[in-house]
């Protein structure tokens, strides 16, 4: 069953999602063979008991064939406190690890809005020697847990265009010690520049482009601002992918040297017909055309490295407090003007007030 | 990347919520109804039902390898009951539901006869 990438161009596939929606719309591109490489969010399921058969199975044979990659959600990776639910998280990462053959793992940047396992959205933090120290130490922890490469992908949401302009360094900074590598969500970087204004190439370039491994692509939807006209781009997952995203993505494909793998993701329950089905199978055949056709080269690279963490895992108390505050905050307030500015690592008076209404509706849909 | 056939058709059982009523346990073949209006959503805009069957097709062919000669769909459905010379009626069983019982027990005899408890726990003596 194992096959090699002759061409040495990206493996093109998509998310898998666990719903019947999602399953009837993907079918047809699995019976044809389209889907050259599956991404498995592995902490988004409770238990074992609760895959359906033909999960399990989908997932056996893509990992016989080293076509199977890990994506994780839960891990708040930038969380200033060490609890007993990230020791549980690499403990269970470590079992799904040994019974299946994952290429890489990859989690988001950012600290998980919610306290629980399985809710809560991914919230940025500022780039000081606090986060960075505290990333670094989870990254660390992680890859000494799995043999295999680590990786991080980028935010959709940032609170200000300092948050935007900085990630890239963040992202690159705290995969360093580790050899880990990048994903490139263009859709994430979408709505960052339709949200702050920015030229997409132009941030895309600040970002490390040598270590992304992997894209993603997906669709998302605006949400419109109270009160006003402005309209936030989302990354939900529910909708068809924007035809700038397919237009820039040549030339991404030109910068990204060590590109391997572009996953399509599409959130389960969104298909809502045929029309719906048909659109993800067209995004897809678009994607994996655009992919085939490239002229770009590439050429792979060794990721991960040895490494050894600290005994104990690091704690940042004044962060973790903050951090606190910052999601008591989001969940209770109305609007932007419930959120002050009492914290030591934000600093609140530079963020955009209708980004912070936006995730204090994250927070609300999430927690 | 290609999946195996057996895996295919099991996707489309649950995609389509085809009901299945495996018996492989029992040694006789899969049977699997396929409502009427299942169609698979396909860009080209074909009719996929021929592919689901072509994929159960493939199924049945892989599962019943003690067949020289793999059965047909159609097989199955009209011979469900193969191993019965003549198919038993539903009346059958209805009639003969006590039927491994000689005599069936009358159902004062359970009420007679209820399993007394312990007069003292084996495990520790305690009456």
């Amino acid at each position: 069953m194992e096959e090699d990438n002759a061409t040495n161009k990206p493996l093109t596939g998509i998310s898998l999602m666990p719903d019947s929606d999602f399953l009837k719309a993907a079918l047809p591109l699995f019976i044809n063979g389209e889907i050259a490489v599956l991404e498995w969010s592995c902490d988004t399921i409770l238990s074992n008991q609760e895959k359906p058969d033909w999960l399990t199975n989908l997932l056996q044979e893509f990992s016989n064939a080293n076509r199977l990659l890990g994506h994780g959600v839960f891990f708040s990776l930038l969380d200033a406190k060490w609890t007993e639910k990230q020791s549980l998280w690499i403990k269970q990462l470590k079992k799904e690890i040994s019974e299946l053959k994952y290429n890489h793992i990859s989690e988001h940047f950012g600290f998980m809005s919610s306290g629980d396992f399985h809710s809560g959205c991914p919230l940025p933090v500022p780039l000081n020697k606090s986060t960075l120290t505290i990333g670094i130490d989870r990254m660390k922890r992680l890859q000494d847990a799995i043999d295999i490469p680590v990786g991080l992908e980028n935010l959709a949401f940032s609170f200000s265009k300092n948050d935007v302009a900085e990630q890239g360094e963040f992202l690159e900074r705290l995969i360093e010690p580790v050899n880990g590598f990048i994903i490139l969500d263009l859709h994430n970087i979408y709505c960052q520049s339709q949200n702050f204004k920015i030229d997409m190439e132009e941030l895309i370039q600040l970002y490390p482009l040598d270590a992304v491994k992997e894209i993603h692509i997906s669709g998302g939807s605006w949400e419109t601002v109270k009160g006003s006209d402005r309209k936030i781009r989302r990354d939900t997952h529910d909708q068809s992918v924007p035809r700038e995203l397919f237009e820039v993505l040549p030339w991404v494909l030109s910068q990204c040297t060590h590109l391997e793998f572009i996953i399509f993701e599409r959130l389960g329950g969104t298909l809502g017909g045929t029309s719906d089905s048909l659109r993800f199978q067209s995004d897809f055949r678009r994607l994996k055309q655009i992919v085939e056709t490239s002229n770009s080269t590439f050429t792979h690279k060794t990721w991960g490295n040895k490494v050894e963490p600290l005994n104990k895992p690091l704690v940042d108390h004044q962060l973790h407090q903050d951090q606190i505050l910052l999601k008591k905050s989001l969940l209770l307030a109305v609007d932007h003007e419930d959120i002050g500015n009492n914290f030591e690592n934000w600093d609140t008076s530079t963020w955009d007030k209708d980004m912070i209404d936006t995730a204090i509706s994250l927070s609300k849909k999430w927690d | 990347m290609k999946v195996s056939d057996v895996l295919l058709a099991t996707m489309l059982v649950s995609a389509f919520g085809i009901q299945a009523q495996d018996s492989v346990a029992n040694k006789s073949p899969k049977i699997l109804t396929i409502p009427e209006d299942t169609t698979l959503v396909d860009s080209t805009q074909t009719s996929e039902i021929s592919l689901i069957v072509k994929h159960i097709d493939s199924l049945y062919n892989n599962r019943a390898t003690n067949n020289p000669k793999p059965l047909a769909k159609e097989y199955f459905v009209k011979n469900r009951a193969t191993n019965n010379p003549q198919p038993l009626t539903k009346e059958y069983f209805v009639k003969n539901k006590a039927t491994n019982n000689p005599k069936p027990l009358a159902k004062g005899y359970f009420v007679k006869n209820r399993p007394r408890p312990h007069l003292y726990c084996p495990a520790c003596g305690r009456g």
